[in-house]
């Protein structure tokens, strides 16, 4: 288990090397640059702001400046936002992004796995039928097309919500719906299927035959079985509602950092853009880590065929 | 049973990490619009679209930028609802002397920093001479450039030269970087020579190249501000974002929580704080027009200050007519033309293209929003040395004239658009400019019988392939930085970092030459008529439109001000 663990982090940092390489040498070749504008900003002056910013290196030196502080956690300046440095607006954004984030999963955790349980086990029923359809609906609808509707009906029309900003459980409400209805719509799915394809196991038919309650039986021999997939999936599935929120944020005038992240790109800011690859690139492999160590942990054919 | 703990706790991580850090944002607004609030103590909420990339007025560049300071710093000058410059911290207006060349002003008695600091004359010239400092890097750094010494000051070599000041070149055969402290060396040898002085701790004499009609106004631009010098050196990169951050205008800083919102509170050591009205004054924001325009509709802003767009123009022109509102702006829309890739090195193929544009049709059939056909380069509103610069000017071509451009077309060589070649027109990704391109495409299909491919690029890149002249036709728009003429004219002298055409015409450098050297007004003005009569006799630029100004302002709030080339002033509004 321990040396599973050791490569795998191995692995990552290797993972995260590369992403930072490529991300650097494609932001370098956009045209364009942090300064540009329609005024055209006279050459002196231009040559002040490259010298200041060290745009003005050779980009070997650039990358291998950015490398060295990269490892003492040091994101660098952003150059748009004048005296912010890209780990203060990860620090200020992230925990925002985060909760949202986090209060999206819970909610797809538990709403969405309860009742793919719940139409799995009463196959075909009224429950199955609606809640199917109604995955169908939300899974297809894009998050931003729910979020400018909620916004529209409960905030503007029926008053039941503020329309935008944060910092009140009130306003947590909306948001998390909209990012959240993806990633519920297919938990729900995935568990009502896994559970359909346990329940047909031999090993299952084998516990009802010997007269264990249904209940019984789901709780301790096909939920272990039907949630692997869903607990492998929580860790992309993290990931991408941490970096989708984008949307989400700009609708509701949240200030995560999901909105800096895909700003950066077209300011050219390029250790902000840089910063938060890096900082997504370690969430996204820090959670297949976790998963993986879990499911590993959980299953016993992952770790004896690893260790084997 | 093991997994499901497993996934749980990994979540519930998460969220533990999440939830640590509060929010610390400030509460709700105070005040509701429409509830009886006393005089004192209004708080006016105003969405600016989005966070300043900086508050020093020394280096900002962007509008929501020069929106804050707008309320938190004061110059020599301010601007008032026409536009014109009214003092501020000066006393009076500027004794102007020396044909126009020398400009002195005198402080206010009594003039105190937020922090109960005097404001003395050396302030300024300490800031400006910061605002040139290459060190500092400030893109505005040229609207000094006006005065004696500055274009010296700022242009100090970055790398080292030899005595003839030619670069020296390393063993890599690249020119060697210097460090701070060379440059500051070199910079304060050059200062030496900086026309503006402060005589006396209340007197600034300021000596300038050449006769600057607008200069009063340039002094109130942010970028011609004084900061405060203990404040600045203390923390030259981020002292604007520290809460305690000393001003001198009529508020002064609260806190700044990024992209949501910045507060500020009257300032009681400003010299007019008797005249100022609010009590706070909250800046949400808030990037997305449509959320922006919810919350002013659901009651959360008093003011939302954007380009509002098509649908929803026509919407609020129906449901809230006394709260839109659409101010003429002093910002030209047109097209460039490569004028040294062929066909439109040819004047009579730009004259042609840019007769055969029905602009009536963009601006009231795609834009509606009251923005003005342009047949011309700079905007109404312009001073000229009498009356206004558009009006006396008037049009230089027939709005749209199919029988001349036909007629152009052919003696080109293209009778009917036969044998044009196939071009391209770049913009940058926008619902509206894709509009208009399609419109034109249409328009120059059907008129002149000619085919012109639209290609969208990301700003940045378009902007890249214009200053490289790699384009055929591009999609542009200019701004005014002060109310004068010459803020547009001198876009499109030879070689002029804003021409990006390749045009280049030495009557017309002449004309600017002359507006820019002359301290007789009459004289200026005419030579800048000149010039833009040079200009649309050769088109190497097809103008569109003049823009509008758009804003949702609460029925409720009185005494704002919008001057044409400033920001929302709101140091005397009040809501009823």
């Amino acid at each position: 288990m321990a040396r599973y663990i050791f490569t795998r982090i191995i692995t990552m940092i290797v993972v995260l090397w590369v992403i930072i390489t490529a991300t650097f040498f494609m932001m370098k070749a956009l045209p364009g640059g942090p300064f540009a504008s329609e005024k055209k900003i006279p050459e002196t002056i231009l040559r002040n702001i490259e010298r200041r910013y060290k745009l003005d290196r050779p980009l070997s030196e650039q990358y291998f400046d950015y490398l060295k502080n990269v490892v003492q956690f040091d994101l660098g300046p952003s150059f748009r936002l004048q005296g912010l440095t890209v780990n203060q607006l990860i620090g200020k954004g992230f925990p925002i992004s985060a909760t949202l984030g986090g209060l999206s999963i819970l909610v797809s955790l538990f709403v969405g796995v309860p009742i793919g349980i719940w139409a799995a086990i009463r196959h075909n029923g009224v429950l199955d039928r609606t809640a199917s359809a109604f995955a169908v609906i939300t899974a297809a609808a894009p998050s931003f097309v729910i979020a400018s509707a909620l916004q529209y009906f409960l905030a503007y029309k029926f008053k039941m919500f503020k329309a935008a900003g944060w910092g009140s459980p009130e306003q947590m409400v909306l948001p998390t719906l909209a990012l959240c209805s993806f990633s519920l719509a297919w938990l729900m799915k995935l568990t009502r299927s896994s559970m359909l394809e346990v329940t047909s196991q031999d090993y299952v038919r084998t516990a009802r035959a010997k007269g264990i309650p249904e209940m019984a039986i789901v709780w301790r021999h096909m939920l272990r079985n039907a949630l692997i997939p869903v607990i492998a999936s929580l860790a992309p599935l993290t990931a991408g509602i941490l970096t989708g929120s984008f949307i989400i944020e700009s609708i509701f005038a949240i200030p995560g950092i999901g909105r800096d992240f895909v700003q950066s790109i077209s300011n050219r800011d390029y250790t902000v853009t840089l910063g938060m690859t890096v900082f997504f690139g370690i969430l996204l492999v820090g959670f297949t880590l976790i998963g993986d160590i879990c499911t590993a942990l959980v299953d016993p054919r992952v770790r004896l065929d690893k260790e084997g | 049973m093991r997994r499901f703990i497993a996934g749980f706790l990994a979540v519930s991580m998460l969220v533990a990490v999440g939830c640590s850090k509060k929010t610390d944002n400030n509460n709700e607004p105070t005040t509701d619009p429409g509830k009886d609030t006393p005089k004192a103590g209004q708080t006016i909420r105003i969405n600016i679209g989005t966070d300043p990339k900086t508050l020093d007025p020394i280096v900002s560049t962007g509008v929501p930028d020069a929106m804050v300071q707008t309320a938190l710093f004061a110059g020599l000058m301010m601007l008032d609802n026409d536009g014109r410059p009214q003092p501020d911290l000066a006393k009076e207006m500027p004794k102007v002397t020396n044909d126009g060349k020398t400009y002195t002003f005198t402080l206010r008695d009594n003039l105190k920093w937020s922090n109960g600091d005097p404001i003395t004359a050396e302030d300024f010239i300490y800031s400006w001479k910061k605002a040139l400092d290459p060190r500092v890097a400030s893109e505005y750094a040229y609207q000094l450039h006006y005065i004696v010494g500055a274009k010296e000051m700022n242009e100090v070599a970055l790398n080292k030269v030899d005595a003839k000041g030619e670069e020296v070149k390393g063993a890599d055969g690249k020119p060697v970087p210097r460090d701070d402290k060379e440059i500051g060396a070199d910079f304060d040898k050059a200062a030496a020579n900086f026309g503006a002085k402060a005589t006396d701790a209340k007197t600034i004499v300021i000596n300038l190249v050449a006769p600057t009609p607008y200069f009063a106004n340039l002094t109130a631009f942010h970028t011609l501000y004084p900061v405060h010098k203990k404040t600045y050196e203390a923390a030259p990169n981020d002292w604007f974002r520290k809460t305690d951050m000393v001003t001198s205008g009529p508020f002064k800083m609260v806190s700044w929580n990024a992209k949501d919102r910045i507060i500020v509170e009257k300032n009681p050591n400003y010299w007019d704080a008797a005249n100022v009205k609010p009590a706070k004054i909250e800046y949400y924001l808030i990037e997305q027009d449509s959320t922006a325009i919810t919350m002013f509709e659901s009651g959360q802003l008093d003011i939302h200050e954007g380009n509002i767009g098509g649908a929803e123009l026509d919407r609020l022109k129906k449901d809230r007519p006394d709260e839109l509102k659409i101010l003429p702006d002093m910002t030209v829309y047109f097209y460039r033309f490569n004028v040294t890739k062929k066909p439109f090195d040819d004047v009579r193929v730009r004259k042609a293209l840019s007769l055969a544009i029905d602009r009536q049709l963009i601006t009231g059939g795609i834009l509606k929003a009251g923005q003005i056909p342009a047949m011309s380069l700079v905007p109404s509103g312009v001073p000229d040395a009498s009356g206004d610069f558009r009006k006396n000017g008037g049009d230089y071509f027939k709005a749209y004239d199919l029988d001349t451009a036909k007629k152009l077309l052919a003696d080109a060589g293209f009778p009917g658009g036969k044998g044009f070649p196939k071009v391209t027109v770049i913009y940058n990704t926008n619902e509206t400019h894709k509009a208009i391109a399609e419109a034109v495409q249409e328009m120059w299909k059907k008129n002149l019988g000619i085919e012109v491919t639209l290609e969208n690029l990301e700003f940045g890149v378009k902007l890249d392939r214009e200053s490289k002249l790699d384009f055929e036709i591009a999609r542009a728009g200019w701004q005014g930085d002060y109310t004068d003429p010459m803020t547009f004219v001198d876009m499109f002298v030879t070689n002029g970092g804003n021409n990006q055409t390749g045009w280049s015409n030495k009557d017309y450098d002449a004309a600017i030459d002359t507006a820019k050297k002359t301290s007789d007004p009459k004289v200026r003005y005419e030579a800048m008529h000149k010039a833009e009569k040079i200009l649309f006799d050769e088109m190497p630029i097809a103008p569109f439109y003049f823009y509008v100004r758009t804003g949702l302002f609460s029925k409720k709030l009185t005494g704002w001000e919008w001057p044409l080339t400033g920001q929302i002033d709101l140091r005397y509004a009040e809501i009823k």
